[in-house]
């Protein structure tokens, strides 16, 4: 084989690096250049140090979008979770009309985001909503979602559950399948019940999967735009507002770039802050699989 | 320690028969062989009898209890998978002390036990590493080990040597063989390979087509085998079967003939009329010499195997048939070569052609 030295594998690496230097290494450097400065539209930048940061982080509508975004991230991606792992192990227990459950649950990946929303919107209409309307045939309490914060929450939770349940599921149901069957047969034999089994084999074969599944939905639940913007606009009275919808609001309403720049990047140390102990985690289950 | 006895066991996938009526006792402390070809029922018999697979039909009795709805771990068995099937997450020591803990034995006593059986199989060694780290042999020890600490009556085999090579596949059935008899327990071992099955066994069952073909000790089988089926299938090289025509039976001797062989009168069997039938001849049986007591077999030799010890002759016989002879020593034949080799009448055995639907004229 003919021997490569580093010079001679730059030029072939050079186009990617370049592309990656272009379209994410140099914005992300000015954004933190951003961060410090004053910028509107037909202004000079001008540094305030500090500043941009601080008046994000005393701004009540921030702490509220970042409290906002840490309960979905919180509550859908672990909620998100259960149900992707009960899907996953219900399909591979050789249960009936498996091949209509895996459409079931894989097809919210096949709908663009905005139909998805706006699908959801008529369903849960509170005037002529098909679920509404069940709702109400079955006597139960409708989700008030328009005008009750709360459950406008709910239905975001609901709704971002629903569109990435795909994503985790197909992660956890790959790796239930790459277990091999004689595993669970030799712990029956060794005396397991079917809720040993779990707890003592498919948890722990599973977890580096189902971190990794986490890990990716803390990141994106992290971002979630979309979903919030386009079902309730962070209304009623941005009380539903996340943080990537606060950004938008400050870069592209007010037209505040440097303060959307350090909300940008508040949002980064926040995301990492939250993944970190599975970060951690992921590290150890590596380490340990060795 | 427990005797196993199946009674009319069958098994049906769908309506697809499987195992199609099997009886069978095993005494406490037996080592026996399920042997057969891929796909005759060895290793769903063995599952069944684990209770991994449902019996469809039948009754087993395991230490005089009837066991067809007890759950494995209910069964007081042990079995150890070809694939080995070791948790990956778990320590060695974890693996063989898995079955324990779940029990919730007391730790110091579980220890005890995984140490004990760590001994025996001389992996103490190994105790705190992942099945990751070990070699194939390794593995397959480990696999044995959580049978052993389960303190089974019962230890069931699928195939457990398959993955090793043949170096290690030896010293492994030594190892099975010593395990046995120091044990002193029951043990079903299911194979493939005949070599494991005649050094291993007190009895052998050889099955085809989910049906027991015969049942007996490796030597009977070799010696006596009850047809075509079972003397084809112990003993290596294969079996050779000549069709011949049986001319006139009387006082339990065939007169039988074909191009290039006989006539000559051998032991009738199962024989009862005149007509069609086949010669089974071990390749060890031909000699390549012509006393006046044995029957001449005249050919060419096609192919030569020299093994230092012993020489595999692969002749064409005149009628256009092959066969092989096996000969102690280096033989100096050369390829082409005209030969005649013989056979004793009392070393052949005659079958109903009806046994070998699709006649093998032609050996392996």
């Amino acid at each position: 084989m003919r021997k490569t030295t580093f010079l001679g594998v730059i030029p072939l690496l050079a186009p990617v690096q370049l592309l990656l230097l272009c379209v994410v290494i140099l914005p992300a450097l000015y954004v933190v250049w951003l961060s410090f400065h004053l910028s509107s539209f037909g202004q000079a930048p001008e540094f305030v140090g500090w500043q941009n940061y601080l008046r994000v982080l005393s701004d009540p509508a921030f702490r509220s979008a970042m409290w906002n975004t840490v309960i979905i991230v919180v509550v859908a991606v672990h909620l998100e979770m259960l149900v992707a792992l009960g899907m996953a192990l219900l399909c591979n227990s050789g249960v009936k009309f498996r091949r209509f459950l895996l459409v079931a649950v894989l097809a919210p990946y096949a709908v663009s985001e905005v139909v998805a929303v706006a699908m959801w919107r008529f369903l849960f209409d509170l005037d002529i909503g098909p679920v509404t309307l069940a709702l109400q045939a079955l006597g139960l309490p409708v989700l008030e979602w328009s005008y009750e914060p709360s459950h406008a929450m709910i239905m975001i939770i609901l709704l971002t559950i629903w569109m990435h349940l795909p994503f985790t599921f197909v992660i956890l149901y790959a790796a239930r399948l790459a277990m091999p069957a004689d595993l669970y047969e030799a712990a029956r034999i060794d005396g397991a019940t079917r809720l040993q089994c779990f707890w003592r084999v498919t948890l722990p074969l599973m977890g580096p999967a189902i971190i990794v599944a986490l890990l990716f939905r803390y990141i994106f639940a992290f971002r979630m735009f979309s979903e919030v913007w386009l079902l309730t606009g962070g209304g009623p009275a941005r009380s539903t507002e996340v943080v990537a919808v606060y950004l938008y609001q400050e870069a592209f309403s007010y037209n505040a770039f440097g303060t959307a720049s350090a909300t940008a990047l508040l949002m980064v140390i926040a995301s990492l802050v939250l993944a970190s102990g599975y970060i951690w985690l992921l590290r150890r289950q590596v380490k340990n699989a060795r | 320690m427990a005797d196993l006895r199946l009674t009319g066991v069958k098994k049906d996938y769908g309506g697809h028969s499987v195992i199609k009526g099997v009886d069978l006792e095993i005494r406490d402390g037996e080592f026996v062989v399920f042997v057969g070809p891929s796909g005759c029922g060895k290793s769903t018999l063995l599952r069944m009898i684990a209770g991994l697979e449902e019996i469809s039909d039948g009754t087993l009795d395991i230490g005089g209890k009837r066991a067809n709805d007890l759950s494995p771990r209910d069964r007081g068995i042990a079995m150890v998978f070809q694939s080995y099937a070791l948790y990956p997450h778990l320590t060695v020591a974890e693996n063989m002390g898995f079955g324990l803990s779940l029990r919730k034995t007391p730790r110091a006593e579980a220890t005890a036990r995984v140490a004990r059986a760590a001994e025996i199989l001389q992996i103490t060694h190994l105790l705190d590493r992942k099945p990751s780290q070990l070699s194939g042999g390794q593995r397959q020890r480990v696999a044995i080990g959580r049978a052993i600490v389960r303190e089974p009556s019962v230890f069931l085999f699928d195939e457990p040597l398959s993955n090793l090579d043949a170096a290690l596949r030896m010293d492994m059935r030594m190892e099975i063989a010593r395990l046995h008899r120091d044990l002193g327990a029951t043990m079903i071992y299911v194979t493939h390979d005949q070599v494991e099955a005649m050094t291993l066994a007190d009895r052998i069952v050889v099955l085809n087509g989910g049906i027991v073909q015969q049942v007996g000790r490796p030597i009977d089988l070799f010696r006596d085998p009850c047809n075509a089926f079972v003397a084809g299938f112990i003993g290596s090289p294969r079996m050779n079967f000549l069709p011949v025509t049986v001319d006139s039976l009387s006082g339990g001797m065939a007169q039988v003939s074909a191009a290039g062989v006989g006539p000559v009168a051998v032991a009738a069997g199962r024989i009862t009329m005149p007509g069609p039938a086949i010669l089974s001849i071990r390749p060890q049986a031909l000699k390549p010499d012509q006393a006046a007591d044995r029957s001449p077999l005249h050919g060419h030799v096609v192919l030569l195997e020299r093994m230092g010890t012993e020489t595999v002759v692969n002749l064409r016989l005149h009628s256009g048939q092959s066969v092989l002879a096996v000969v102690p020593g280096d033989l100096e034949l050369q390829p082409g070569q005209d030969i005649t080799f013989s056979f004793a009448p009392a070393d052949v055995r005659l079958f109903p052609a009806s046994d070998l639907p699709d006649q093998p004229g032609t050996p392996h």
